[in-house]
């Protein structure tokens, strides 16, 4: 392990850094034509593919989707850190917030089988709260809008260190290959190049992590070398893991799964048989990806990378260093980078998705219920291009977003205990729902400033969950999830000449 | 002169690419059914049972993946194998899309 000399590969310029962020685009986009060629032939395709996604493309597309650009690196930034236990924690949390969704997602299918957003569906089970439904649509839009700058800025950061180009090129140039292949084919497009970006994810993650480990004298040394450090390194069972960002991490993915509206979109995309198990699959083979990057980690462990002088402080960036300084060869740093990008561009594809199908259903239709199928098809795709210019003048004006990050947060966590209860539980009122989500932000985010975010996170959950169960228990009335199955198709316009197969829809919705 | 790729490397590359062969050949497979029966109703129900218990086993098993990591040190191959196995999993889930009812 002495041996190992820590220099930069020469052979990475800019131009290497562009042509992969490009030529990786113009695959997907080849992708898309044929899809949206072929799928996309209404506002409904575009936005919720029809309900017609089957088992292997909703395994792939979800595995793509929840594997962010920053989860690739975070794999290996947590065991670089804590060992283990830092593996542990990180990992095993997040297969499981994807598994998660499986009894709300069954059950909001059997409920309101023509749904389209969670806010949608506020709506609709608090019919007198609009409140509650704006609460819900601010957080949904603001959620998705940060996964798209947190992507970018990741992506950019990755692009920049290992090829040199200007961050902000990179974030250009990503947003803009994403841009091109979401706008054409809608959710369509974004969980059939989801699916080709699994591969793309899987496959050279393992090559590289073989390569990386054989070029640094094999697993016996980089074991031994860890295993010197201290039993606590290759120990599960640290404590200090699980106290320092463990069990806020999985708190926050589960509020990023249950009370994200890529979720809950790609839950009623889904064809009706294949809900729960898809989400199953999905959580289940998500594992093997930072299990097997965290090794990235074990071997910034091995190699004694400093924090402060290799890595700039930031122990994310202990994969990206590693891979592009321990001398392997070029098309071997392109593949990680691959992976990346892969997961960059799935993840934010599916947050466009989210966007635009907030956007037709819960801003567009409620103000112009007549609009055309023409118009709503357009109207589809603006926010895509809106919440692109905006994550763009984010990342490229440096404004700190920690504002919106916090506030996004603050608005997810409060509203997930709530909106689990509207789910399940007759008696949620709309009044529980709306004061348990204010209070617990108004009580919780004072408390997280103070205390830090296991208290604050606590603080929210209690307060949104004791509150909405004292004023139900308190009311009469009984919510009769039946009356749901009335709601509307949302994404069928008025002069719509699409007609959906007579099964799909209760007789109480037509026109 | 060094080495292009370490055997274990070029080992590793010629699974990956078999595995790729099959993934994008049941993916695109799965894409033309989606498309000829685009229009088909959607008749099936969610009857599925073994969330839970997957849930379980999922948990379980990705945990001991990661504890084993400290028992010995080719244990550490585990992790690229078990990458090589999530698209063969998903090449699993596209089959039973294109042959499902």
């Amino acid at each position: 392990m002495n041996d190992i000399q820590l220099v930069s590969n020469p052979a990475l310029g800019p131009l290497q850094g562009i042509l992969t962020q490009v030529a990786l685009g113009l695959v997907l986009l080849a992708l898309v034509f044929y899809v949206k060629n072929n799928l996309v032939r209404s506002t409904k395709d575009f936005v919720i593919a029809n309900r017609k996604i089957g088992f292997g493309f909703g395994v792939a597309g979800l595995i793509s989707i929840w594997t962010w650009a920053m989860a690739v690196m975070m794999s290996a930034a947590m065991t670089y850190q804590f060992g283990l236990s830092g593996l542990f924690w990180f990992t095993v949390p997040n297969g499981l917030a994807v598994i998660a969704v499986i009894p709300f997602a069954r059950k909001i299918r059997q409920q309101m089988p023509n749904g389209y957003t969670i806010s949608e569906f506020v709506g609709a089970r608090f019919s007198g709260s609009k409140l509650a439904a704006l609460v819900v649509t601010v957080g949904m839009l603001f959620g998705s809008v940060i996964e798209v700058i947190i992507n970018i800025k990741g992506t950019a950061l990755v692009v920049s260190s290992v090829f040199g180009v200007n961050p902000h090129t990179a974030a250009l140039v990503g947003l803009g290959v994403i841009l091109a292949y979401s706008i054409l084919g809608g959710l369509w497009a974004s969980m059939s190049t989801s699916t080709l970006t699994t591969l793309f994810i899987t496959v050279p993650s393992a090559i590289v992590v073989v390569a990386a480990l054989h070029q640094v004298g094999g697993a016996g040394p980089v074991w031994d070398a860890v295993s010197s450090k201290g039993g606590e390194w290759l120990s599960v069972t640290r404590a200090d893991a699980a106290g320092a960002f463990g069990i806020t991490l999985a708190l926050g993915l589960l509020t990023a799964t249950i009370a994200g509206q890529e979720f809950w979109q790609v839950a009623w995309s889904l064809k009706k048989k294949d809900v729960s198990r898809t989400f199953l699959w999905a959580g289940a083979w998500f594992y093997p990806i930072p299990i097997c990057l965290g090794i990235l980690g074990l071997i910034g462990l091995a190699l004694k990378l400093d924090l402060t002088t290799h890595l700039g402080g930031d122990a994310a960036a202990v994969g990206p260093y590693l891979i592009s300084h321990i001398g392997l060869p070029t098309w071997i740093v392109i593949a990680y980078v691959f992976v990346i990008l892969s997961a960059c561009y799935s993840t934010i594809d599916g947050a466009f998705t989210a966007i635009s199908s907030v956007f037709v259903v819960d801003i567009i239709k409620k103000v112009w219920p007549n609009i055309r199928e023409r118009n709503l098809l357009i109207s589809a795709k603006v926010p895509m291009i809106f919440a692109a210019a905006v994550a763009a003048a984010v990342v490229v004006s440096g404004a700190d977003f920690v504002t919106i990050v916090l506030t996004t947060y603050a608005i997810r966590t409060a509203i997930l205990v709530p909106l689990m209860l509207s789910i399940f539980w007759p008696r949620m009122t709309g009044a529980g729902f709306v004061w348990g989500t204010i209070g617990g932000i108004a009580i919780g985010m004072p408390l997280r400033s103070a205390y830090g975010e296991l208290v604050g996170s606590a603080a929210i959950l209690s307060i949104s969950a004791l509150v909405p169960i004292a004023l139900g228990l308190l009311s009469k009335e009984r919510f009769d999830f039946e009356s749901l199955k009335q709601v509307r198709d949302a994404a069928v316009a008025a002069d719509s000449d699409y007609p959906p197969p007579a099964q799909e829809l209760p007789a109480a919705t037509s026109a | 002169m060094q080495q292009l790729v370490s055997p274990g490397t070029a080992l590793t590359i010629l699974a990956g690419v078999l595995i790729s062969g099959f993934y994008i050949h049941y993916m695109w497979a799965a894409l033309k059914k989606a498309v000829r029966t685009r229009d088909d109703a959607d008749v099936g129900e969610d009857t599925y049972r073994r969330s839970f218990f997957g849930a379980v086993i999922s948990v379980v098993v990705s945990a001991i993946a990661i504890r084993v990591y400290g028992l010995g040190p080719f244990l550490l191959y585990l992790g690229p194998i078990a990458a090589l196995l999530s698209p063969i999993a998903v090449t699993f889930c596209l089959r039973e899309e294109l042959v499902g009812s």
